[in-house]
């Protein structure tokens, strides 16, 4: 088991802790509200008052100024805890560059993962959130840690991101179904993952997850030098978790390639929005702050170019 | 033009050198590994990798590759062999001129025809060798003829000689032809020139022997092949009678030799001269089949088919043999005029041969007692009915005469026959001998003994359907004439019996002639066949196979153009005459019983008696297999079997493949360096 004085896991923290606040205060923060805890009935709106409506709804304050009867309308907020899924199996440890990753992953996918559920985690428990972490794909299979909001519990949750290592292996499917029994009906659920699973199979439990009444957000990972095969050289690929391997021409194969990523993609992307969330691309060569950027903004189209 | 190969092992062994350096080239894994984090999408498009193109560098193979061919055929030690005989006259002074002057000779090419394209290309040459060559020309078809005693320099001597050359209507020959041209040459070398449209499969290897022993005696042999690029000719094959309704059936067969489909103009010729229009559809390389029916009275003799060919017209026709079909006058004797119709066998025999009137039906019967029976003609009659004739001795000699000449007699009983007095008339003609009268069954109160389904086919029988076998059945007989124990022989048939196996229809043949004896009586006295159905059709068919196969005397034989015909006329004859086709006299030789002559031409012959009496037709036709004018192995290709050296040029492609291999190996091996360079 890693323990928290490991020299790599101290400077992962660090550097976590460090991204973390550095892309919530110069992304995150500014745009939104903080939520608090305990604060039920929010303002929405104002309507014009018809006859039958409770004149104990009328906002005085606005007649006197401007001689109109009108009906606030407001808008009934409750808790929401929110969990980070962060899919880390080993398929997550290639890619080909991100300065945004930590020290020792910082040209895979996995280190942008990891840089962008501690953000999150950070953001959200900075505005008073309940937050947890699931981890999928690594070594000794998936861990879980329910929501809460005391700042020791989020440094716990630093400490697990900064030792994860994509060592394990992924099953995305079982990973979700897993989430799914472990969190309460109405939640805030990030995923992160790179989806490369089949998606007829993890999916399905991805529905069954939003059937639940969460708000999901899923942020897709991916490397566009990648998926663009850019190298010239023929070179047997083969998959970090094992399986078959191939003797690989880039350049006969690069077209077709695209076609399946293509593919690949609005299949994921189109399956998430029917799900009723929202789709996150985030690539690795683009910064990241952009990719949280999108996850404010409300998400990116499954068609979009990767 | 075709490859020789020195050494085929070598393809082998190259083969086998090469499928590992290819599939090297084409299957090598690379080395380098890179892990991926995108599997999933590869394996998704695996099958379009294992297509997808391996080949690093495809210049490079297909360089190594052609350096690699290049030595291997170079180690084959390839030949490439062009046909190429002598074309020109080789300053032997000395030229032997051989022409094909057979019946495909005749072919119509544009300007003339085949012989015509020879006789012009010896001309030319004739015209282009010097004064003083000496110079022999043979002509040959299936005999050779030498125009020229033997060598001579008189250039206008054998032009003459050349225009006369016509075409004949025999096949070709050529080995006899070299033959004599090898005499002519004695041992001293020559230049033999052979002109030839090499027609038929076997014209040209059948002499590949001969040509061998010219080759080596020295000669020059310069083939001059006329053979046209689209060789077409079609031919009549065969013609063929069949027994059938109305006059019968006249089948035909055309071949054609052409390489295109065609639609040509036929035209039957009948003896009598009417003429049947039929168009025939051709496949390249096949037979057609066509058949025509004669109209229901045709004379016997020979008629011809044509059909419309310009390639070849000399063998667009061909004669047949045709029986009188139709049109028999029959001579009806009756022995008991009844009281009654019922009781009269000529009534009903009357009605069943000219149901309606003489016109309609093809046959006319004349009725006449006895005593009107004074002398018979086998060109008047051909079937004569004795109908219950009680005594036929007086009139029995001329009846042998017209049965042995041809013609038919038909012997029906009744009441009136005495057994002992047509046996003491007739003899050894009658097909079996009478003995008694019997009874089969009551006629008051039985039903009559049937008549059996005859076991024999084709003949009297091969017009009626099975059905109509069948209602033979419906025939029977109360009573009928008993015969003597006899044997079916070559002359004696059995045709129909009654259930119980007494005979109901006895055939003899006697001379040209045939003699039947019905057993039972034609009227309903004896037998009910004049009241069944198939009373009428078997008199018909009866009369028609009588008169058919009878009523003339004269043979009828079919013979070849080019051969001797030769006839047995069975019977001393003072003298005879053979005429041609256009009634021309024929040279001929007789001898005791035999006719003898030579058939240059085809059409219909024949052979006359002292009166002008025929007494054999011959239908002369060509072989059609002088007809097949589709090319056949040409000389130059069996000249090269015969002596390569020859007829042939050879090239040697090793030193060429190796260049081009070495070359080959040149350019990868700098491109290698180059790629290594960048």
């Amino acid at each position: 088991m890693t323990t928290v004085y490991d020299p790599d896991v101290l400077a992962r923290i660090r550097h976590l802790y460090l991204r973390a606040r550095v892309l919530t205060d110069t992304t995150l923060y500014g745009p939104h509200r903080s939520r608090r805890v305990g604060q039920a009935v929010e303002f929405a709106d104002y309507q014009e008052y018809r006859p039958g409506m409770s004149l104990g709804r009328v906002d005085w304050r606005v007649w006197a100024r401007t001689d109109r009867y009108v009906v606030r309308r407001q808008e009934l907020e409750t808790e929401m805890p929110s969990l980070v899924v962060l899919d880390l199996s080993p398929d997550a440890s290639t890619g080909s560059k991100d300065a945004a990753g930590l020290p020792d992953l910082e040209s895979t996918k996995a280190g942008r993962g990891l840089v962008l559920a501690a953000t999150i985690l950070f953001w959200l428990q900075r505005r008073g959130e309940r937050v947890g972490l699931a981890l999928l794909g690594v070594a000794g299979g998936p861990r879980f840690f329910p929501p809460r909001s005391n700042r020791q519990h989020l440094q716990r949750l630093f400490s697990e991101l900064a030792a994860a290592k994509p060592e394990g292996h992924g099953n995305l499917s079982k990973g979700l179904s897993q989430v799914a029994r472990r969190i309460r009906r109405k939640s805030l659920l990030m995923c992160i993952t790179d989806g490369m699973e089949e998606p007829t199979e993890w999916l399905p439990a991805l529905v069954a997850l939003a059937g639940r009444g969460t708000d999901l957000r899923l942020m897709h990972l991916f490397d566009e030098e990648e998926l663009a095969l850019q190298e010239s050289t023929s070179a047997v690929f083969y998959s970090p978790e094992g399986g078959a391997a191939h003797a690989v021409d880039p350049e006969g194969v690069r077209e077709a390639f695209r076609d399946e990523v293509e593919q690949f993609f609005v299949e994921v992307g189109t399956g998430v929005l029917k799900a009723g969330g929202q789709y996150i691309r985030c690539g690795l060569q683009q910064p990241v702050e952009l990719c949280l950027r999108r996850l404010a903004s409300g998400g990116s189209s499954p068609a979009e170019a990767p | 033009m075709r490859l020789e190969l020195g050494v085929p092992l070598a393809v082998a062994l190259g083969v086998l050198a090469a499928l590992p350096i290819l599939a090297h080239l084409t299957l090598q894994s690379p080395r380098n590994r890179r892990a991926f984090g995108a599997m999933l999408l590869v394996e998704r498009m695996v099958k379009r990798l294992r297509r997808q193109r391996r080949i690093t560098d495809p210049l490079l193979l297909v360089l190594r590759l052609l350096g690699l061919i290049g030595l291997l055929g170079a180690a084959m030690a390839p030949t490439l062999v062009f046909p190429e005989a002598q074309s020109t006259v080789e300053g032997t002074g000395r030229v032997i001129f051989v022409l094909d002057r057979s019946m495909s000779m005749g072919q119509r090419i544009s300007g003339g025809s085949l012989l015509d394209r020879g006789k012009g290309s010896i001309r030319q040459r004739i015209g282009e060798m010097p004064q003083g060559v000496q110079m022999a020309l043979f002509t040959y078809d299936d005999q050779v003829v030498a125009l020229t005693d033997g060598f001579t320099t008189d250039r206008e001597l054998v032009l003459a000689r050349l225009q006369e050359v016509e075409t004949s209507l025999s096949g070709s020959k050529l080995a006899p032809a070299l033959l004599e041209a090898r005499r002519l040459m004695d041992g001293d070398p020559s230049d033999v020139v052979v002109v030839t449209d090499e027609a038929g499969p076997t014209m040209v290897p059948d002499a590949s022997e001969e040509l061998s022993r010219l080759v080596s005696q020295g000669a020059g042999v310069i083939p001059v092949s006329l053979a046209p690029d689209d060789p077409q000719n079609v031919t009549v094959e065969d013609v063929r009678y069949a027994e059938g309704v109305e006059g019968g059936i006249l089948r035909f067969s055309v071949l054609n030799f052409g390489e295109a489909s065609r639609e040509v103009r036929c035209e039957v010729a009948l003896p009598d001269s009417d003429v049947i229009d039929v168009f025939v559809d051709l496949t390249p390389g096949q037979r057609a089949e066509k058949q025509v029916t004669l109209p229901r009275e045709a004379m016997g003799g020979v008629g011809s088919v044509y059909c419309e060919d310009e390639a070849l017209p000399l063998d667009d026709r061909f004669f047949f043999h045709l029986p009188q079909t139709g049109g028999q006058r029959v001579l009806v004797v009756d022995g008991d005029p009844g009281d009654t119709p019922t009781q009269s066998e000529v009534y009903f025999l009357e009605r069943a041969l000219a149901p309606w009137g003489e016109q309609s039906s093809g046959l006319t019967p004349d009725v006449v007692g006895p005593a009107g029976v004074t002398s018979l003609d086998s060109d008047e009659y051909q079937v004569v009915f004795l109908a219950n004739v009680a005594d036929p001795r007086p009139f029995a000699s001329e009846l042998k005469t017209f049965v042995s000449e041809g013609g038919a007699v038909v012997i029906s009983m009744g009441n009136n026959i005495t057994p002992g007095r047509y046996n003491e008339a007739f003899g050894v003609t009658l097909p079996a001998k009478l003995r008694k009268v019997r009874d089969l069954a009551d006629r008051n109160s039985e039903e009559p003994v049937r008549l059996r389904i005859p076991a024999v086919g084709g003949g009297l029988f091969s017009t009626f359907s099975a059905s109509g076998m069948r209602a033979l059945q419906e025939i029977g007989a109360w009573k009928v004439m008993t015969t003597e124990p006899y044997q079916d022989s070559e002359f004696v048939r059995t045709l129909l019996t009654y259930e119980g196996d007494h005979p109901a229809l006895i055939e003899r043949r006697v001379g040209q002639g045939k003699v039947m004896l019905w057993t039972s009586s034609i009227d309903y006295q004896w037998s009910n066949l004049p009241l069944q159905a198939m009373f009428t059709p078997l008199m018909h068919r009866l009369v028609g196979y009588l008169g058919a196969s009878s009523g003339s005397s004269a043979q009828r034989v079919d013979a070849l153009v080019g051969e001797t015909v030769s006839i047995g006329l069975g019977r001393d004859v003072a003298s005879a005459e053979v005429r041609g086709p256009s009634g021309e006299r024929i040279s001929s030789f007789l001898e005791g019983q035999t006719v003898r002559f030579r058939a240059e031409v085809p059409g219909a012959f024949v052979v006359v008696g002292p009166g002008d009496v025929p007494l054999a037709y011959v239908a002369v036709n060509l072989d059609h297999r002088e007809s097949d004018v589709r090319t056949g192995p040409s000389l130059q290709e069996v000249g090269a079997e015969v002596d390569p050296d020859k007829f042939e040029r050879r090239e040697e492609l090793a030193p060429p493949l190796l260049g081009a291999a070495g070359i080959a190996w040149l350019l990868a091996g700098l491109w290698a360096s180059r790629r290594r360079t960048t």
